[in-house]
């Protein structure tokens, strides 16, 4: 032993005890590591069974789903289906149909009863909500009241009407009136 | 002064300890984070995956039930009004056979004191619907009667099941040798176009 070194006794580790790498890994994996490998082993075996637990699922889940796709690809079922939808969609159209059907016939009512009787129709004619007719009458006052009449009135729009006379002699107006039906 | 030399010695003795104490938990933590790394996150991220498969299957599973217990109880339902959707090839047809139509005209035209003369139909492109299956089609008839019941006539043609619309409405003051005077009238009809709608 050189002269030089110093000698020093370590009070705080047991005498007899080696104190090299290997006994630190060796005491190291008795302590530390066994606690650390049994936790993650309880862990590992968790989770396996755990997949098991879910795979069972996930492969009855699978089973399940075979099977009613099976039921539904039935050329029965299929037939049902497209009948079904078919008839829903025509429901939803009568519906549509039935609500929006417009009521042409109280338009030509309301057209009709409100000529003067003092005018004769000659022709009528309603074509998608457009009135053109010719009438005919021999008091010039009551083609001029009707006249009024249908351009005060807020359902009609574009009255368009011609008063000619049949002869210069003639006592008879003939009448040709057009207008549109504005909220129908 | 050899108390202070003890002192020192003492203390590079406990320096000692102190670095084994954190090589320890170094490695410790450097082992924790392998294990997680290799062995946990692997497991927990198939696990993941099967949870997410589980999942979607779940939702797909309980989709193809509700469509099977849906055709179930359509299927009961059907079984109610079997007779009224077996009328309904007559009231929109198919094959724009408008038997129905045609007779249901005729007989409110009897009723209303017309005569029908003439019925036809075309395919109609002038009125738009928003139907999805429906498609308008063009009623034209003559019939011949009284004014006076023109309008009486035309709302019972509304009334009919098939919910015609009156387009077109035209007559003349000529009268044939019994009085009559003749009504050409067109009107909107629905048929469907697929004639497997009903199979």
């Amino acid at each position: 032993m050189p002269k030089t070194q110093k000698r020093t006794i370590n009070l705080l580790e047991p005498i007899g005890q080696p104190s090299d790498a290997w006994t630190a890994i060796y005491n190291w994996v008795l302590n530390v590591g066994r606690y650390l490998m049994l936790s993650i082993e309880i862990l590992v075996l968790a989770v396996f069974f755990s997949r098991f637990i879910l795979d069972r699922q996930n492969n009855d889940l699978t089973n399940q789903i075979n099977d009613n796709v099976t039921i539904l690809s039935n050329q029965q079922f299929r037939n049902q289906e497209v009948f079904f939808q078919n008839l829903n969609s025509l429901f939803f159209d009568i519906t549509t149909i039935k609500s929006q059907q417009p009521l042409n016939s109280n338009e030509i009512s309301s057209v009709l009863s409100s000529i003067p009787s003092g005018l004769k129709v000659d022709n009528f004619t309603f074509d998608n909500n457009r009135i053109s007719m010719n009438v005919s009458g021999t008091d010039i006052t009551v083609i001029k009241n009707y006249e009024f009449s249908l351009r005060q009135n807020p359902q009609y729009g574009s009255v368009a009407f011609t008063v000619s006379r049949s002869g210069l002699n003639s006592s008879l107006y003939t009448v040709s009136i057009s207008f549109n039906i504005l909220n129908s | 002064m050899a108390q202070p030399k003890a002192l020192d010695f003492l203390k590079i003795i406990n320096g000692d300890v102190k670095m084994k104490t954190y090589s320890l938990v170094g490695f410790t933590l450097l082992v924790i984070i392998i294990l997680l790394v290799g062995a946990i996150r692997p497991t927990a991220l198939t696990i993941a995956k099967i949870s997410g498969e589980i999942k979607d299957k779940t939702t797909i599973n309980q989709q193809l039930e509700t469509k099977i217990k849906n055709l179930g109880d359509l299927n009961n339902q059907y079984l109610g009004i079997t007779d009224d959707v077996k009328n309904l090839p007559l009231v929109f047809p198919t094959q724009g056979n408008f038997s129905l139509l045609m007779s249901n005209v005729d007989s409110i035209a009897r009723d209303n004191g017309f005569t029908l003369s003439s019925i036809s139909f075309s395919s109609s492109d002038k009125l738009k619907t928003r139907t999805q299956v429906l498609k308008p089609w063009n009623a034209r008839l003559t019939v011949v009667g009284s004014r006076a019941n023109l309008v009486k006539f035309l709302a019972a043609l509304e009334d009919m099941p098939m919910y015609p619309t009156i387009t077109q409405v035209s007559f003349s003051s000529n009268q044939d040798i019994s009085g009559e005077t003749a009504f050409n009238i067109n009107m909107s009809v629905y048929k469907i176009e697929d004639i497997k709608f009903y199979k």
